[in-house]
């Protein structure tokens, strides 16, 4: 006997439900993706047809291209540099010290703070020590105060995981602290490392809020298209915009499929031999 | 004319403390060339701390570590050519059997020709000759345990350390192993020094044994010497199992609570004052009341309490008239016949198998087996 909700009508429901979810979420892309081949001059609607003049455009537009460049260009410093720190402040997190729980949390609570207010409070600091707003300055700190505790986050659990015996195995094998830490550690927590980089590149490539505080007068590409929409809003945006989704994606994507090939790689190896 | 061998490794007046706990005292210990030597205690013992010590892992608060003959006290385990076999094996997940075995000589910058043929031999020693392309999280405990074995040994170390090598095996293949790891100290006549709790793994694997207790060293000696003569109560009763009796000397002459005279072997000198005395329950032999013992022979009357059947032996629990609980293992031959719960009976035995401890001894918190049983 069935219930009084048949098992099918329910999973019927639930089918409908999470792709009205799906809709959702993706309906905002979609509609800008559109609308950046709609040959008429604002964002929106009526439709005046199809082209891809928005998309000539921006390309041959300077300013873009360099917003663009400079945004891919401090995504990757701060991608390095904070999974650098994320990896040694990790290290440091392995042992155990009076303390230690606190200063765990002292590291994650940034993450919950608004990041306009930390905003605020890194260019009055800077205005005091005498910093002058800029792209390789306030914007790099603002961005590494932002990005670090995730990259901590992606790292320290493969860390903290590891089995210091595997560790101590190797030391006993005749290997050094360096040949420790690039034969054995480094290779386990490598997806951490790999994961942290891309989190923290697309976190850095899209951000908005603390860099419109701390950039000074250059650009990066959120704040170029944030200067199109408020002074010019054509659908060129729209085409910057998808293009930008389309990097993003693109990074990702290509993060993904490393980790997938380091791990299918070892599957085939390991599946060879045995 | 005794040939004076330097010994393969010498720790000499050890001490270590972690936060003001004391978890060495004083131990000094030296590993012939070529010895298998267990290294006995009861977890908190101190007995892994002497192994890290050993290896290089921990820093003596004070003494020496020498291996052969070279003091390596402040030497980095990764400079020191002895070699550990860990209780978890820590097999290096991400590297393949070969690679795993051939970590140590790479370090070293052998040959990789020589590397391969090393590696070969090495994995045919442990019985694995075919496992070299295998990933470690392929592998059964047992063979995980053989390949870390292979991983040491391949290096040729002066002294092989092994840390509870079988404990996380299971009992066949505990028992297995043991095997493989006697033949194969033969065949590669390294000196092996393992700590290990379980006192049977080191009777059976050990030519010396070194029983530890709160940090310090209880009794060096074979495991007969061991079992047979052990140094202190706590020895009597973590190897093997043990009947604990009251006594009392004065004058030279040894009593049990029963008022009988006890028989000691001889030239044992008892202490004067309160006796704790030690029989062995294979020791003991079961007589009908009012037979007759033999003139070096001690007796104890006493009541049959539980028989069990163990198969090729037979356990027979008894309280004597005084009130102390007993245990006999007797052979088939022992238990003919009318033995019930309930009977009288007479617990006999050698005045050559009496261990007597004076009181002392008595009071340093042991397990006391015999009474546990009740």
């Amino acid at each position: 006997m069935k219930g009084p909700l048949s098992r099918s009508g329910a999973a019927t429901a639930f089918g409908l439900f999470a792709i009205a979810v799906y809709v959702f979420l993706y309906l905002p892309v979609i509609t800008m993706v559109v609308l950046s081949f709609n040959n008429s001059i604002g964002i929106g609607l009526p439709w005046g047809g199809f082209t891809t003049r928005w998309y000539r455009e921006s390309l041959e537009n300077a300013l873009a291209r360099n917003a663009f460049l400079s945004s891919v260009q401090l995504a990757v410093v701060v991608s390095l540099v904070s999974s650098s720190l994320g990896l040694g402040v990790a290290l440091a997190f392995r042992r155990a010290f009076r303390g230690k729980a606190l200063m765990l949390n002292a590291l994650i609570l940034p993450l919950l703070m608004p990041g306009i207010v930390l905003a605020v409070g890194q260019i009055t600091l800077w205005n005091l020590l005498g910093l002058l707003p800029g792209l390789w300055g306030t914007a790099l700190l603002g961005h590494l105060v932002y990005t670090v505790p995730f990259a901590f986050l992606n790292i320290f659990p493969r860390v903290h995981r590891f089995d210091p015996n595997i560790e101590a195995a190797a030391a006993d094998l005749g290997a050094g602290p360096w040949t420790v830490f690039a034969t054995i550690l480094l290779p386990r927590i490598l997806p951490g490392l790999l994961a942290s980089a891309l989190f923290c590149f697309t976190l850095s490539f899209d951000e908005f809020t603390r860099t419109l505080f701390l950039i000074g007068a250059e650009n990066t590409l959120p704040i170029y298209f944030w200067s199109i929409i408020l002074t010019d809003p054509s659908p060129a945006a729209s085409a910057i915009a998808t293009l930008s989704v389309l990097f993003s994606l693109g990074i990702v994507a290509l993060g993904l499929l490393a980790l997938s090939g380091r791990r299918r790689g070892r599957a085939a190896l390991a599946g060879a031999q045995g | 004319m005794k040939l004076l061998r330097r010994p393969d490794l010498e720790l000499i007046g050890i001490d270590k403390g972690f936060r003001g706990k004391q978890v060495l005292r004083r131990v000094s210990l030296e590993v012939q060339p070529g010895e298998f030597i267990a290294v006995l205690g009861p977890s908190g013992s101190g007995k892994s701390t002497l192994l890290k010590i050993a290896a290089g892992f921990e820093q003596p608060d004070s003494g020496t570590v020498r291996l052969q003959g070279e003091d390596v006290t402040a030497v980095p385990p990764y400079r020191r050519n002895i070699n550990t076999v860990f209780q978890n094996y820590a097999l290096f997940p991400h590297m393949s059997v070969f690679d795993n075995v051939a970590y140590g000589l790479r370090r070293k910058k052998v040959k990789p020709a020589e590397v391969t043929q090393r590696v070969g031999e090495a994995l045919a020693l442990v019985g694995l000759a075919s496992f070299g392309p295998r990933q470690p999280e392929t592998l059964s405990g047992g063979e995980q345990q053989r390949i870390a074995l292979a991983r040491a040994l391949v290096n040729r170390p002066a002294v092989l350390l092994l840390d509870e090598p079988l404990s996380a095996l299971d009992l066949k293949i505990r028992r297995r192993m043991q095997g493989e790891l006697k033949r194969i100290h033969e065949e590669v006549g390294t000196t092996f020094l393992f700590v290990t709790h379980d006192q049977e793994e080191a009777v059976v694997l050990a030519d010396r044994i070194t029983v530890m207790r709160d940090g310090g060293l209880e009794q060096v000696g074979t495991a007969r010497e061991i079992y047979d003569r052990p140094a202190t109560p706590f020895v009597a009763d973590f190897v093997g199992e043990m009947n604990w009796l009251r006594g009392q000397a004065e004058g030279g002459v040894a009593r049990l609570a029963d008022g009988n005279a006890l028989h000691l072997p001889e030239g044992i000198a008892p202490p004067a004052g309160a006796l704790r005395v030690g029989v062995r329950p294979e020791r003991l032999r079961i007589a009908a009341v009012g037979a007759t013992s033999g003139a070096r022979e001690n007796a104890l009357a006493a009541t049959i309490t539980r028989i069990t059947f163990q198969g090729p032996s037979t356990v027979v629990e008894a309280r004597t008239e005084t009130g102390e609980a007993i245990r006999c293992l007797c052979g088939p031959a022992d238990v003919a016949g009318a033995l019930l719960p309930g009977s009288a009976i007479l617990c006999l035995w050698d005045a050559e198998a009496t261990l007597v401890f004076d009181a002392a001894g008595a009071e340093n918190g042991l397990t006391r087996k015999g009474e546990l049983v009740e």
